[in-house]
């Protein structure tokens, strides 16, 4: 119905001008491709899959979050490695003392006088803190775990004392008591201030539970102690006998005695310092293994976006070359064309 | 018997035949760059005893392949227009790797929430989850806000279109009555045919229409579903446009005659154009999005709640960090218009006499909801809890058309997908109704169109047939004068 000479002038640079639009679209898109190695229009181009997208990108911010965190917990626990170190060695050097100064002449006074300073010592390490929050204090973590000897547990002690045989240590009826009373009274009313609430109201501002660090598959690790546990208890046991019965009237025989039971309770808490160090020794090598598994599943996340997102660049580039030459092509088609008019040569 | 009067009567009338054929050429070249123009030519008959006159001015047009350009172009517009909404839905989200989706900012109060929780005494974490949360709230607030504005922009948009509709028919009837006064007639009707396709073709913008025609070339005009936009005269349009649209609240519907064509309740709806893909925001996509943003509120709501600490609970659960309407919200309601109004409860906010740490002890609900009630600086089952909750899964109902039981994550990353994923759709779809578009409109101007070259052949002809005529006037004349010489 029509000859096909007749295409209206109006189409004649249609075609050129549309693919130039086109191009000029597509080049921009294929600049930022090749630029940034990602899809121009990520969400376009995932449509229904972008939500796997943000998941994938979530759960790697979240193991992200969960290394650092791991970073903090097992800062943590080695913090706490080095204290339980510490209080070992002091039991250990404590023991010692006391077991040479048995048959020297001030043995009584040597020994009095190292049990208080290594209580001091006790009393500095077990206040170690990380992020201002002290370590042993479970989860009262603003106070000191333990109250300092001479701030109340020492007038506690001698009020047993006094309450047990009527008099004070230091009054010199108390050379009359034998190694039995004295070990009875070490076992009975002296244990009394070292265990369940005897010790948390003369000793302890901690809370028995600990501050426990979670697994991101959920499962707690606790990588602290408390000042509540058995190691502190015996320690300070252990060390408050020897300052408080150096520091008596108790004859030689019963001094012997105590200092026996002192050095007993020591060693046995060293034996409860390693254990506490060997759990917490597991549960770092669980976190290291964790590490591990997250790394690696932070690795596949990564790759799994990666595939979601990215564009190969040498492809992009090639496009951008692609692009560029048929733009020029549209370029010179379109000067061409429109110079090509019946009117130039009438 | 031919005499030299009748030549000169041929010559006279093939001049005035020649100037009126190169008046349309000129015509045609001067409008060879109008899409809505068409080409005209001169239909020529000769007469017995007077030669070649104009019997009337042809256009070049096609019925059908105007239709069909109508309807892709009402498809055009509509697809635009609900791609440009749905991109800006999706600009909620945004590109994955700027972490702006309501999914990412989740993630970040879970991770804040982590980090807090492994040192709970520490004051400073505890403002940055509060930060974190307070994002949540306030990301969740300009999300409603946006799809809100989406919805009553596009309600603006139905009561523009329809401002334009009525224009367009009231035009349409003014050109119309001159087609059907002036058909018979010997008058030009061309330009008002031109005219006449101009209009249906910015009404097919607005709404999808069909035409048919009728005795005196008068159109009828239907809107797409059946309802009559033009029959002699325009019918009336109508809508009442609500200004601002609250969260649940239904636009009202679009009334063509009386009859509605939008809704729920429509007997002949409308689809094409402008105006559907402005309801097809109004009354489906924005709803559709905004309540699922309602059910994430709704659900932080839920996951940050103060349950009696009692062993059994004398007292009803109560909202805690996250605040919407005093209620506690439940996800099997549709809660719509909650994400516009979510926020942080003043107690926590430092800022106002607050502290952060309620994160960690709670007591939002007053002293017997405290969860540390001796207040220990290490406590963390709390913010444990609270940081576990967003991984916890729960039904959120159907209202958001995303049914089945999710995480709070899970659910903000469908509703990510189910963007993107109308995005995605209705992008193709724009690209393959424009394309059909182009080739339609470009096979009608392959009819209608000028080509100026073919113009000037004709010139070249009609300068021709124009010397040739005015050759045969000068040797009639010099003939003429010959005779009258040898009659003197």
């Amino acid at each position: 119905m029509f000859p096909a000479s007749s295409i209206p002038s109006r189409l004649l640079l249609q075609p050129s001008r549309i693919a130039m639009a086109e191009s000029q679209k597509r080049l921009a898109e294929a600049q930022v491709e090749a630029a940034t190695g990602r899809h121009n229009d990520v969400g376009l181009r995932l449509g229904g899959r972008t939500g796997t997208d943000l998941s994938f990108r979530l759960q790697s911010a979240e193991i992200e979050q969960a290394t650092s965190s791991m970073q903090q917990a097992s800062l943590k626990a080695e913090t706490a490695q080095t204290a339980l170190f510490a209080m070992s060695t002091l039991a250990d050097r404590f023991r010692s003392t006391v077991g040479g100064a048995r048959n020297a002449s001030n043995g009584r006074t040597l020994s009095a006088e190292f049990a208080a300073s290594t209580l001091d010592s006790l009393h500095s390490v077990v206040s170690v803190t990380q992020d201002g929050q002290y370590l042993f204090s479970g989860l009262a973590s603003e106070a000191p775990p333990l109250t300092e000897y001479s701030a109340g547990p020492r007038q506690a002690l001698i009020d047993a004392f006094q309450s047990t045989f009527g008099f004070a240590p230091d009054d010199t009826a108390a050379a009359g008591l034998n190694s039995s009373q004295i070990s009875d009274f070490i076992d009975g009313a002296f244990s009394s201030l070292f265990t369940g609430t005897g010790w948390s109201t003369t000793w302890s501002a901690a809370s028995d539970e600990t501050q426990k660090f979670r697994l991101p598959s959920g499962e707690s690790v606790d990588l602290s102690a408390t000042a509540n546990s058995a190691f502190a208890q015996t320690l300070t046991k252990s060390l408050t006998i020897m300052e408080l019965l150096g520091n008596s009237k108790i004859g030689a025989e019963a001094l012997m005695a105590a200092s026996d039971k002192a050095m007993s309770l020591a060693s046995q808490a060293q034996i409860q310092i390693v254990s506490e160090q060997a759990r917490i020794g597991i549960e770092q090598v669980r976190l290291k293994d964790t590490q591990v598994v997250l790394d690696q599943r932070k690795l596949n996340l990564t790759k799994a976006v990666t595939a979601l997102e990215s564009v190969d660049p040498y492809e992009a580039a090639v496009r951008v070359n692609l692009l560029m030459t048929q733009l020029e092509g549209s370029y010179a088609l379109t000067s061409r064309i429109s110079r090509m008019s019946l009117l130039s040569y009438l | 018997m031919a005499t030299l009067s009748s030549a000169l009567n041929y010559a006279l009338a093939g001049l005035s035949v020649s100037t009126a054929q190169s008046s349309i050429v000129s015509r045609n070249v001067s409008s060879a760059g109008d899409e809505n123009y068409t080409r005209k030519t001169a239909e020529i008959v000769t007469l017995p005893g007077t030669g070649p006159v104009i019997l009337q001015i042809a256009r070049n047009s096609d019925r059908l392949l105007l239709d069909k350009l109508l309807i892709s172009t009402s498809s055009t517009a509509a697809r635009q227009i609900g791609l440009d909404a749905l991109s800006r839905m999706s600009s909620l989200t945004g590109d994955p790797q700027d972490d702006q989706s309501i999914n990412a900012i989740l993630g970040k109060l879970q991770n804040a929430l982590r980090s807090y929780e492994q040192n709970p005494a520490s004051e400073p974490l505890a403002r940055t989850a509060l930060q974190a949360a307070r994002n949540v709230a306030q990301k969740l607030n300009t999300a409603s806000l946006e799809v809100s504005t989406i919805r009553s922009d596009a309600d603006k948009g139905i009561a523009d279109s329809v401002e334009r509709i009525n224009n367009l028919l009231a035009q349409f009837k003014v050109v119309n009555d001159s087609v059907v006064r002036g058909q018979g007639t010997a008058g030009d009707l061309s330009e008002a045919l031109d005219q006449r396709d101009s209009i249906l073709k910015l009404l097919a913008d607005e709404i999808g229409i069909r035409t048919t025609v009728r005795p005196n070339n008068d159109l009828v005009i239907y809107a797409e579903g059946g309802a009559v936009l033009f029959e002699s005269s325009p019918r009336s349009v109508t809508f009442s446009a609500a200004g601002n649209l609250p969260h649940g609240v239904q636009g009202s519907p679009l009334f063509i005659d009386g009859v509605p064509v939008t809704g729920a309740n429509a007997s002949m709806p409308a689809s094409g154009g402008a105006i559907s893909a402005y309801a097809n925001i109004r009354d489906n996509l924005a709803p559709q999005l905004s309540l699922q943003l309602d059910q994430i509120a709704a659900g932080l709501i839920a996951a940050f709640s103060e349950s009696d600490p009692q062993i059994p609970a004398a007292l009803p659960s109560v909202e805690g960090l996250f605040k919407g309407w005093g209620a506690l919200p439940l996800l099997s309601d549709s809660n719509a218009g909650l994400a516009g109004q979510i926020w942080i409860s003043e107690l926590a906010d430092p800022d106002l006499g607050g502290s952060a740490l309620m994160i960690r002890d709670g007591g939002f609900g007053g002293a017997s909801y405290l969860r540390n009630a001796s207040g220990q600086s290490g406590f963390q089952a709390r913010i444990a809890e609270l940081a576990d909750s967003l991984d916890e899964n729960r039904n959120f109902g159907n209202s958001g058309g995303l049914a089945g039981s999710a995480s709070l994550k899970e659910y903000s990353a469908r509703s990510a997908s189910w963007v993107e994923g109308q995005r995605q759709d209705a992008h193709s779809a724009f690209d393959t109704a424009a394309a059909v578009k182009s080739r339609a409109a470009s096979s009608l101007s392959q009819v209608t169109g000028v080509n100026i070259d073919q113009e000037m052949a004709t010139l070249l002809d009609l300068e021709k047939s124009y010397q040739a005529s005015s050759k045969v006037l000068s040797v009639v004349n010099a003939m003429l004068s010959t005779l009258l010489e040898a009659i003197n």
